[in-house]
């Protein structure tokens, strides 16, 4: 987990991981409580239902968990704005998710990389295009289960406002959106974060936040380079030795 | 023919309350509600077990059989044999002429547990407005008459009350018909009906164990289904709100929500493009992604093994291997020439 003969530095700030937090407890309940509802032939899924006291209290739950990734979503809003707001309103320092032409170029040279074309990986940045895929399949997958959901949740209310087809659409939104995003996090993600052989069985950053050096430097070597210019630019400030505090230690410029 | 005076003897004895009432020949008529005891002497012969007759003209076999323990459990247990036999006069029998078959709207004098008089007038008034009005004179016709779905076939054994049943008892009355798709077609009726419910909500949930959403009957009403064309039809336009918003159900639906087509999406999303559509991009979406993702991880993993590189290494080493072959093959292939050639 941790090699204490080797520096760290803070990867995800202690309120990153809460919203990370939240959004794990709410999809797996999410995801727990409505797949058998998506297969109802499929017994072994059924089970959940017994287990947890009948279908009610599963809608309880998955209404509930519902509400979680909803807030949630709200919080990240909320933060995102306070990003922008401290760095003064400038998009590419306060939101380096965004997508650019580097990502396109290093998912070109990925590929090269695969095919035994070139010889190393491209250097990626604090987040590479497999996070940013991951964060923006977020974007999209959350407002579309979110419209969908509450439709079915309420649907003598939005039935009764909206066209006809509303419900109708919803249904279909709602149960294959689900598939998708439930495929996505079991194959996709979890491959990031557990079976990938470097990091099986687990990355610990969503947990304690922390990146070793050794890791920043392979996976995120950009960023690694710039933390260490801030570092001797504002030579004798912070240590970066390893912290128990969660204040963000690496980049000084906009709360990560 | 041997009567089975044993087991005559014993049915008389259980349902025989008076002596007076095991006389044979034209009995007066007995009072309406006198129970099971009234059909003691019916029962004395139709309780044997394989009580038949065999038309002479078309050698059909009619079986006349009741079983006295069927008929206790039936609702129908508190009536007796001539309440609904009306035309049946003493033993040996003398009907009536014209014969009165037995009709399950007619007026058996029951009455109901709380003692008020009680007919199925309504259920069969209702019953022949119905789309499945043609089973009631045509047995012939496939549409179910009464006994085909209360008794599964056999009057005397109704279940004591349509409300015990569960869920999915109800819900097998009509799928037993509605989900033979060569049947539906035939009649031509939808085929896709009972396999576009088993995609809805109210379908899954009784799965799951609920018992309040919605079957068949509760929309389509148990004897007056009729086509959404039909203005009288419970699903028709002008009646299908209040269906929706019946009581227990979605209180307060207005025609918007009721016209959504959720209990039988998949022939709705037949019908729409947009529905079929959002089906298809997502279809498209899904694969189209999972296809990138998974190709992803397989490059990803095999680059850890090195498995291209190990692939190319073999391919070209079976490449220099076939090249190594070819002055033996030059050599082999000259000699089978001169063979044959000489």
């Amino acid at each position: 987990m941790t090699d204490h003969a080797e520096r760290h530095f803070i990867r995800l700030s202690l309120f990153q991981r809460v919203q990370h937090w939240l959004m794990l407890g709410s999809f797996l309940a999410l995801a727990i409580t409505g797949l058998p509802m998506r297969f109802p032939e499929t017994h072994w899924l059924g089970v959940v239902y017994t287990l947890v006291g009948g279908l009610a209290v599963a809608r309880t739950i998955h209404r509930v968990s519902a509400v979680v990734m909803i807030l949630d979503g709200v919080l990240h809003l909320g933060y995102l704005f306070h990003l922008l707001r401290k760095s003064g309103y400038d998009v590419r320092k306060a939101w380096p998710i965004i997508p650019t032409l580097k990502d396109a170029s290093d998912w070109w040279q990925t590929s090269r990389y695969y095919w035994g074309l070139r010889p190393d990986l491209p250097p990626y940045d604090r987040f590479s295009f497999r996070e940013k895929f991951d964060y923006f399949a977020v974007f999209w997958g959350l407002p579309v289960m979110m419209f969908s959901g509450l439709v079915l949740w309420f649907p003598v209310f939005f039935g009764n406002a909206l066209p006809d087809l509303t419900i109708g659409i919803a249904y279909v939104m709602h149960s294959d959106e689900a598939i998708l995003a439930i495929s996505a996090i079991v194959v996709w993600h979890f491959y990031n974060v557990h079976y990938n052989p470097d990091k099986f069985p687990m990355s610990w950053v969503w947990w304690d936040g922390r990146i070793s050096e050794s890791e920043i430097r392979k996976e995120h070597p950009l960023e690694y380079e710039r933390l260490l210019q801030e570092q001797q630019a504002t030579a004798g400030a912070a240590p970066a030795t390893p912290s128990t505090s969660n204040d963000p230690i690496e980049d000084p410029g906009v709360d990560r | 023919m041997a009567f089975r005076s044993g087991i005559a003897g014993v049915a008389a004895a259980l349902l025989m309350a008076s002596p007076a009432q095991s006389q044979r020949g034209a009995a007066p008529l007995p009072s309406p509600v006198s129970g099971a005891n009234g059909s003691a002497p019916c029962l004395r012969c139709h309780a044997l077990p394989n009580l038949a007759v065999r038309d002479s003209a078309t050698l059909a076999v009619h079986r006349y059989t009741v079983s006295p323990d069927t008929l206790a459990a039936s609702a129908h247990a508190r009536l007796e044999c001539r309440q609904c036999h009306a035309d049946v006069q003493g033993y040996p029998h003398e009907f009536t002429t014209p014969r009165r078959p037995v009709s399950c709207g007619a007026d058996c004098h029951a009455t109901d547990a709380a003692g008020k008089p009680y007919t199925h007038q309504r259920a069969l008034t209702d019953f022949e407005s119905s789309a499945h009005r043609k089973g009631l004179t045509d047995a012939t016709s496939g549409s179910p008459r009464c006994t085909t779905c209360h008794g599964g076939g056999d009057p005397h054994a109704v279940p004591k009350s349509p409300h015990t049943l569960t869920s999915r008892q109800k819900m097998a009355q009509c799928v037993t018909c509605h989900d033979d798709r060569a049947l539906m077609t035939q009649h031509k009726v939808t085929p896709d009906a009972v396999s576009s419910y088993r995609r809805s909500f109210h379908y899954k949930a009784i799965t799951f164990g609920s018992t309040t959403a919605a079957v068949c009957q509760d929309c389509h009403t148990a004897h007056r289904p009729l086509p959404h064309d039909s203005t009288a039809s419970s699903i028709a336009v002008g009646n299908i709100a209040k269906t929706c918003g019946q009581s227990g159900c979605h209180r307060g639906a207005k025609l918007n929500f009721a016209m959504s087509g959720a209990n039988h999406l998949a022939l709705r999303i037949d019908r729409e493009p947009i529905l079929a559509f959002l089906e298809l991009f997502f279809k498209v979406l899904t694969l189209g992604t999972m296809a990138l993702l998974v190709a992803g991880i397989v490059l990803d993993v095999q680059v850890k093994y090195r498995w291209v590189a190990l692939l190319r290494r073999a391919l070209a080493w079976l490449g220099r291997q076939l090249l190594s072959l070819r002055r033996p093959l030059t050599l082999v292939w000259g000699a089978v020439r001169r063979v044959l050639v000489d």
